[in-house]
């Protein structure tokens, strides 16, 4: 199985818009995993399948047992027990699920509870397979279960016998992204050339270092900033690099341009 | 005042807006401060030749192992909900970037082996000649939570005249801090191209959070309108805009500019 990670250094630099392109291009040889939990899918109404998730823990009451003593008030660290009216409420959205009000309620009137995190879809794309997840609780330390949803299209592409896994991931360089890098045969940075974008093409540079990965950089909207452009090319001679020009709709000459680009790399 | 800039999808051009926003306050001699939630600052407000120097450093409270007291009962790991505490042969580890600091493990520990400490995670950096702008630079192993964005506001009223503007640009695709962030500031410019997204945010919105103002690209202005949203500001975009921005000019086209304008009006802004 081969895997391709798209990367961004910052939001709304064309990722979605290239997944949807691959789309188009590679059909139904691949699966694609959209890890970003920004559902754009709507458009393929077909659902193969929809799987619950849990994520997390929060706690809650049980109105018989509380005595509105208050421990678990003092002791919650997120203030998210209150005692309303004599009986100890939960605020669902500082919730962490500690479970450190349990451990102190004389009453044993709390209780954790596993909590939904949202769903893992599958959709069908005319033949092709996407998977993407959606989520309804957002825990507190912005923990994504970016995880989730690539395992699981690994368990769709080994039932359908598919070679190739697509992969979006989140924009920026951190552990959203480190979560997924490390699984990936090619990496596929999509960037825009504003003057900040060296440093996360570094950073990206010193992993190729380290980890001996392919990468196939995509510069998006090059004839916005030309001298940019110019520089990226300049500077970074050992990467594959494909230029796409600025457009409104995604059905022109740069798919072509990425059509011929890509389908010999891919194999 | 604080003013956040919140687009529904990356890439839509809030940050654009903002810093345009941020250019028109700053010609009418008005006290403004720019806070990037990352380590990213649009190219307008991109200075290469300045430099960044710390103003604060952000602390985050991480339990500490010590090996002396320890009774090694593996308490503190069976308490632990979000696997941060992990006991290898002779040694606990605490990751400090799944610890969500609930103490609940230094409350588990019987021999006070645990402790809380202060843990560097992220600094708040100025540039040293123009200092109206700020950037939150954290470790990229820590994701920017709505702890960090309270805390981060915090830091900045803390330090600066707080009848000043703070324009606070939150980076795409962190749909969390948006609750948060409706709590915490005074005005939200939100930029839109989705209906049924906003429909659902302004049912959602109640009185004592932010005032709302809706942006929306031109071309969608007329099924805002239909819908009874005639109030949104309809903004252009072309190609033009796009390089201007990116290039870090300031974007000449008429209409945006006078989008700006009326910003100013519907903030009850002094322009005098």
């Amino acid at each position: 199985m081969k895997e391709v990670l798209l990367i961004s250094d910052k939001g709304g630099t064309g990722k979605t818009t290239l997944m949807k392109m691959m789309v188009e291009i590679v059909g139904r040889s691949a699966v694609y995993a959209d890890c970003t939990f920004t559902s754009t899918w709507h458009t393929f109404p077909d659902i193969i399948q929809e799987d619950l998730y849990y994520l997390g823990q929060e706690a809650i009451v049980d109105d018989f047992l509380c005595i509105g003593c208050g421990d678990c008030e003092d002791a919650c660290n997120f203030k998210a027990i209150h005692i309303i009216h004599g009986q100890a409420q939960v605020v669902r959205q500082s919730c962490t699920g500690c479970g450190h009000c349990i451990q102190v309620c004389p009453a044993n009137a709390l209780t954790l509870k596993q909590v939904i995190g949202g769903k893992i879809i599958q959709k069908n794309a005319n033949g092709a397979i996407i998977v993407y997840g959606t989520l309804q609780y957002y825990p507190r330390n912005g923990i994504r279960p970016v995880r989730i949803v690539r395992d699981k299209a690994v368990d769709v592409i080994l039932s359908y016998q598919k070679k190739l896994l697509i992969c979006e991931a989140y924009p920026g360089w951190s552990r959203l992204t480190f979560s997924l890098i490390p699984f990936a045969n090619i990496l596929m940075p999509i960037v825009e050339p504003h003057p900040q974008v060296f440093e996360f093409l570094d950073n990206l540079k010193n992993y190729q270092h380290s980890y001996k990965s392919n990468i196939v950089l995509i510069v998006n909207k090059y004839d916005l900033n030309a001298s940019v452009t110019n520089q990226i090319i300049a500077q970074y001679p050992q990467w594959n690099i494909l230029t796409l020009p600025y457009s409104n709709t995604y059905m022109d000459e740069s798919y072509d341009k990425l059509k011929s680009f890509i389908i010999p790399l891919l194999g | 005042m604080i003013i956040a800039g919140i687009g529904s999808n990356g890439g839509i051009g809030q940050t654009t807006l903002l810093a345009n926003f941020f250019v028109a306050l700053h010609a009418k001699k008005k006290n403004v401060y720019w806070v990037s939630l990352s380590n990213l600052v649009p190219p307008l407000l991109l200075h290469p030749e300045d430099k960044w120097t710390e103003v604060e450093t952000i602390y985050r409270e991480i339990p500490v192992w010590d090996k002396q007291t320890c009774a090694f009962c593996d308490s503190c790991q069976k308490v632990c909900n979000s696997g941060a505490l992990s006991r290898y042969a002779d040694f606990y580890v605490v990751y400090t970037e799944l610890c969500n600091s609930c103490a609940a493990c230094i409350y588990a520990c019987n021999k006070h082996a645990l402790k809380f400490d202060h843990k560097k995670i992220g600094i708040m950096e100025q540039y040293s000649v123009h200092q109206n702008i700020l950037r939150v630079n954290l470790h990229n192993r820590e994701i920017f939570g709505p702890w960090h964005l309270k805390k981060a506001v915090e830091l900045v009223l803390k330090k600066f005249p707080v009848d000043s503007f703070f324009l606070l640009d939150i980076p795409s695709g962190f749909r969390e801090l948006w609750a948060d962030m409706f709590n915490l500031s005074d005005v939200v410019l939100f930029f839109t191209n989705d209906i049924s997204m906003w429909e659902m945010l302004y049912k959602s919105v109640t009185h004592d959070q932010a005032t709302f103002l809706l942006v929306v690209k031109s071309d969608v202005y007329d099924i805002f309108s239909e819908r009874g949203f005639s109030f949104a500001l309809p903004l252009p975009y072309s190609k033009k805009i796009s390089e201007e921005s990116i290039q870090g000019n300031i974007v000449t086209n008429k209409q945006y500019q006078n989008v700006i304008q009326e910003l100013f009006l519907s903030m009850n802004i002094d322009v005098e």
